[in-house]
């Protein structure tokens, strides 16, 4: 078990090494490198860039010393949103917002969605099963953006029912989050479904029945223990949705978190402060797969933790 | 014992009267009639009969068709262009004339409406959302086509070669698997907006000048999705050809001497035809997504063109006054990727052997 | 012969599906004493699994009783209420399956699904039940047993998870246990243990047991009488000896006829039976079996033939026995 564990971290750290370099090499590619876009930077600056990042050493060195100053949590400095104030500074200060809307949108999806596909498998063929159906492929089918600035437009701005901008006060987390969580629920509720369905049909479900379990203990225990399984394995993708649907939908009703920023700072071509927040995000993203792997294992008994990743 | 007298099951012998010949043996032909002849239907037929039998696929099918009919002829009928700007016909909403326009109508000339309204520059929306539509369209399924080249050529060879190659070839698929997709999207695309631009300005080759009308950004999405969204149906493809691989009639065209690309090309492919045609129809709809995500957050495609994406992205500052801007491509796009999602999932149903009833 | 413990009288099941109703049992009655084995043989889609699954009601829709008795200890377990069944259900009569490899739920212990199968009916408490499932899993065979208690099925062979099947069945000490194919899907060896588990563990607690099987060695081995089922309805029944020494049924025949045999040294090759099974979605009119048999006569084609009894234990149905008897066929009655 811990060797697993630690083992998936190695594969973990591989993961987030191969993406500083891809990240540094494919900035370095830019025109006159990632650090110098400003059209014609000052002595000073560029005295400080090259003592900072070794502008001047060959490119291996330059990765090396960025990659190096990356693990040690140094991201370096934005050129151009935030003049010369730390990456990681701004990570900290933005983050936490994004954060907060994610894990809300993360929990309802996950409460919402679960219930919704066992509802829909128990009920299949009958009019909720239809409906919810509707209501999932939509879900799925409808991009978050366009549901987003919707429901900005209806509720917020025709109907006065929220505030469109900001999140300042609790009903404010309101729309954002329904919007973040609305593509994960219905793909959820969709998986769960299909998953229960077919833990309905297992044969060890009809040698419960065989045994006389009761109806509460063959659905929960026999039933949907065995159906979540597939949908832990979608945790780890749900966990990079929500954070990149983050980018849109904090755009769209204002959230100055991290997602709006770093649209901005794509935008604004601040590289440093992109190559940050993209190596930021990815680490959460990996790390996110680690911890979804290893709660697979715990859930599901036949994966052996010996053997690889396989 | 008793004959059970609640039995519905009339006596036999009374109600049957024996016929001389009962008691001698019934001649072939006669027993031939009880066995039923089923008519074999090819694989194809087997599916078309499936799908048409599934009738929201073929709503969808039928909604996409006219969303082609909509993308692609509809420009040719429309009298205005993506690009003209109507003088005098700024911000009009949907349906709705100018002063000049107006003016003309009193004289007797006629003015195409502009169903759909007309932007701030006087260009005709409903034209723009045929453009648009097209363009996500075009980019859906190149992009697509894009994955199915890559896809199945790794796949296969991957699962066909097997041993150490596959293990190798997969694991690169693994690396590529663990990248977030979406973060490296908008890495490369902002990273190649300039060179592509550059390059697309200056090379003087057909097929650069083509794809410059597209602009950079649609470029580097053509780039993203060969580099990272073939790993999905590589891998599908090569769990198919493993699978396949160890089947009779595989070992008897090898026994033949056969040779490998002849045993992927004639026995092993149009096996899993099924499962490609189903994965790259589920592409569409996510490169189709992509674009306009991408697009919306100002990072697609680049002025001129316009795709759902940019309308949307574009209308939302001025969505208070002018909110129809913002719901007829959102609209759009929902429709176009709700039907390609309900198609391929019909598709899949008609398709799959393993779904068979 | 002791007093029946279950009656199937005119048990028919149909299944309702879209290309139209699949008559699944046709009609089929027999009787089963306690301490017997009976053997229900036939082949893939005969009816005979489907007729077991209607005894303990675990047909999944669209399948339904659509008519019929089928009386336990005299009481007709078809006018239960779905609670009392489900009491019924591991209690009284108990099942096992084909397939071990996917019966037992993989993320349970091997310990959890047993000791579940008692306390579902008994008010025991947790030590009790761990103190009888050891117990029952040392009488099924099974070694180093409290280690055994802590694993999943995954790292079970599939002969040692039949025998968790058999001692999750028989922990309540039914009065009837149910076996589906329990030994296809095992290596022949296995096979042979697993039989003899089965036979040894009747003898000990004197339930009945339906075996069913399409194997005729299986039930030549164990089972007490055989009823031969093909295309839903029951073509012969009778002692084990009755079916293999003096078989009736051109069906029964069919069947001995194409299976190998050590005690015939002179005949060399297997005939099997030809033709396909029938179409359960389209019978003939008349004996399902007329398409394929071999003495078909014009009135096979037209009617079903009733039950012609041919000893106290014996009976079969088939114009052909019907014919031989003349017009003094010793009794019949309808089915």
């Amino acid at each position: 078990m811990v060797r697993y564990i630690l083992k998936r971290l190695l594969v973990a750290l591989l993961t987030i090494f191969v993406i500083s370099c891809v990240t540094f090499l494919l900035m370095n590619a830019i025109p006159g490198g990632p650090f110098l876009s400003e059209k014609a930077p000052s002595q000073a600056t560029l005295d400080a860039m090259n003592a900072k990042y070794g502008l001047d050493k060959p490119v291996p060195v330059q990765l090396f010393n960025y990659v190096k100053s990356v693990f040690q949590g140094d991201f370096g400095v934005s050129l151009r949103m935030q003049r010369n104030r730390p990456i990681l500074d701004i990570i900290k200060e933005m983050f936490p917002v994004s954060a907060k809307l994610g894990i809300f949108a993360l929990l309802s999806a996950i409460i919402l969605g679960i219930p919704m596909g066992c509802v829909a498998a128990y009920r299949q063929g009958k009019v909720t099963d239809s409906i919810l159906r509707v209501v999932t492929t939509l879900g799925i089918a409808v991009p978050g953006f366009v549901l987003a600035a919707l429901l900005q437009y209806f509720l917020c701005v025709k109907l006065g029912l929220f505030p469109s901008m900001g999140i300042a006060k609790p009903i404010q987390y309101v729309l954002p989050v329904f919007c973040l969580s609305f593509y994960p629920m219905c793909y959820i509720g969709r998986l769960m479904r299909s998953s229960m369905l077919d833990a309905i049909n297992q044969e060890y479900v009809r040698t419960a029945r065989a045994k006389g379990v009761r109806p509460f203990a063959l659905i929960f225990k026999h039933t949907l223990r065995n159906a979540v399984i597939p949908v832990i394995t979608y945790l780890g993708p749900l966990t990079a949705y929500t954070l990149t649907g983050g980018f849109v939908v904090e755009s769209v009703f204002s959230i100055p978190g991290l997602g709006r920023y770093f649209v901005q700072s794509i935008l604004n071509r601040d590289y440093p402060l992109i190559m940050g927040t993209t190596i930021f995000l990815a680490v959460l993203i990996v790390m996110m797969n680690v911890v979804v792997d290893i709660a697979y294992k715990f859930v599901d008994p036949r994966i052996d933790f010996g053997k690889g990743n396989d | 014992m008793k004959k059970n007298p609640i039995s519905i099951q009339p006596n036999v012998d009374k109600i049957l009267e024996y016929l001389p010949d009962d008691f001698t043996l019934a001649a072939d032909s006669e027993k031939e009639n009880f066995i039923e002849l089923r008519k074999s239907t090819s694989y194809w037929q087997d599916a078309w009969r499936r799908l048409k039998r599934n009738g929201v696929a073929m709503v969808a099918l039928g909604v996409l068709l006219l969303t082609f009919l909509f993308a692609f002829l509809g420009p040719v009928v429309i009298p205005y262009t993506n690009v003209q700007q109507v003088r005098g016909s700024e911000n009009l909403y949907p349906l709705s004339y100018s002063a000049q326009e107006l003016a003309k109508l009193d004289a007797g000339e006629s003015v195409f409406p502009h169903l759909f309204g007309t932007d701030q520059f006087g260009r005709d929306l409903l034209v723009r959302n045929m453009h648009a539509t097209r363009i996500s369209l075009i980019i859906g399924v190149t992009a697509s086509l894009i994955v199915l080249v890559i896809g199945t050529l790794y796949g296969s060879i991957s699962g066909y070669a097997g041993g150490k190659v596959d293990f190798v070839m997969m694991r690169i698929v693994d690396m590529v698997y663990a990248l977030p997709e979406i973060l490296v999207v908008l890495l490369l695309s902002s990273i190649l907006k300039v060179p592509l631009q550059n390059l697309l300005n200056s090379s003087s080759s057909a097929l650069i000048r083509g794809l410059s009308q597209f602009g950079s950004g649609v470029v580097s999405i053509f780039i993203v999705f060969g580099l990272l969204f073939w790993v999905g149906s590589s891998r599908i493809i090569r769990g198919q050809i493993l699978s396949l691989k160890r089947r009779e009639f595989v070992t008897a065209a090898k026994a033949l001497g056969a040779s490998s690309p002849r045993i992927i090309r004639k026995h092993l492919l149009p096996n899993c035809i099924g499962q490609i045609i189903v994965t790259t129809m589920m592409q569409i709809p996510s490169a189709i997504f992509l674009e306009s995500f991408l697009s919306f957050l100002g990072l697609g495609v680049s002025a001129p063109v316009a795709t759902l994406g940019s309308l949307c992205s574009d209308a939302l500052g001025g969505m208070r006054t002018y909110p129809s801007r913002l719901i007829i491509p959102s609209i759009i796009l929902s429709i176009i990727i709700l039907c390609f999602n309900l198609f391929g999932d019909g598709l899949r149903d008609a398709l799959d052997p393993r779904m068979k009833r | 012969m002791s007093k029946a413990l279950l009656k199937v009288s005119d048990l028919r099941v149909s299944f309702f599906t879209p290309a139209g109703e699949v008559k699944a049992v046709g009609g089929i009655s027999y009787e089963l004493s306690e301490n017997e084995i009976l053997g229900i043989v036939g082949e893939s889609g005969s009816g005979k699994s489907v007729e077991a699954y209607s005894i303990i009601q675990l047909l999944q829709p669209p399948g339904r009783v659509i008519g019929g008795t089928i009386e336990f200890d005299g009481e007709n377990l078809l006018e239960y209420s779905k609670t009392r069944m489900r009491q019924f259900r591991g209690d009284k009569v108990s099942m096992i399956f084909q397939n071990p490899m996917t019966c037992l739920n993989p993320v349970y212990t091997v310990g959890d699904q047993l000791t579940e199968a008692l306390t579902c009916h008994r008010s025991v408490s947790s030590a009790d039940a761990r103190t009888r499932s050891i117990e029952m899993l040392e009488r099924v065979g099974i070694n180093n047993v409290e280690k055994r208690m802590k694993q999943y099925p995954h790292e079970l062979s599939g002969g040692m998870r039949q025998r968790i099947m058999i001692a999750i069945a028989l922990i309540c000490s039914p009065r009837l246990l149910i076996a589906d194919e329990p030994t296809t899907a095992l290596d022949v060896t296995i096979q042979a243990q697993i039989l003899e588990l089965i036979k040894e563990l009747q003898k000990d607690t004197g339930m009945a047991v339906i075996f069913i099987t399409h194997n005729l060695g299986v039930v030549a081995e164990i089972c007490d009488r055989v009823a031969v089922m093909y295309g839903g309805k029951i073509a012969e029944q009778g002692t084990a000896d009755d079916i293999f020494y003096s078989p009736a049924h051109p069906y029964t025949r069919g069947l001995l006829r194409s299976m190998p045999r050590l005690d015939e040294v002179r005949r060399d090759r297997l005939i099997p039976i030809k033709g396909s099974p029938v179409d359960m979605l389209n019978p003939p009119a008349g004996c399902p079996l007329s398409p394929r048999c071999d003495e078909c006569m014009k009135i096979c084609l037209r009617a079903d033939p009733s039950k012609t009894k041919l000893s106290a234990t014996h009976n079969v149905h088939c114009w052909n026995q019907r014919a031989a008897a003349g017009e003094k066929y010793v009794m019949t009655e309808a089915r």
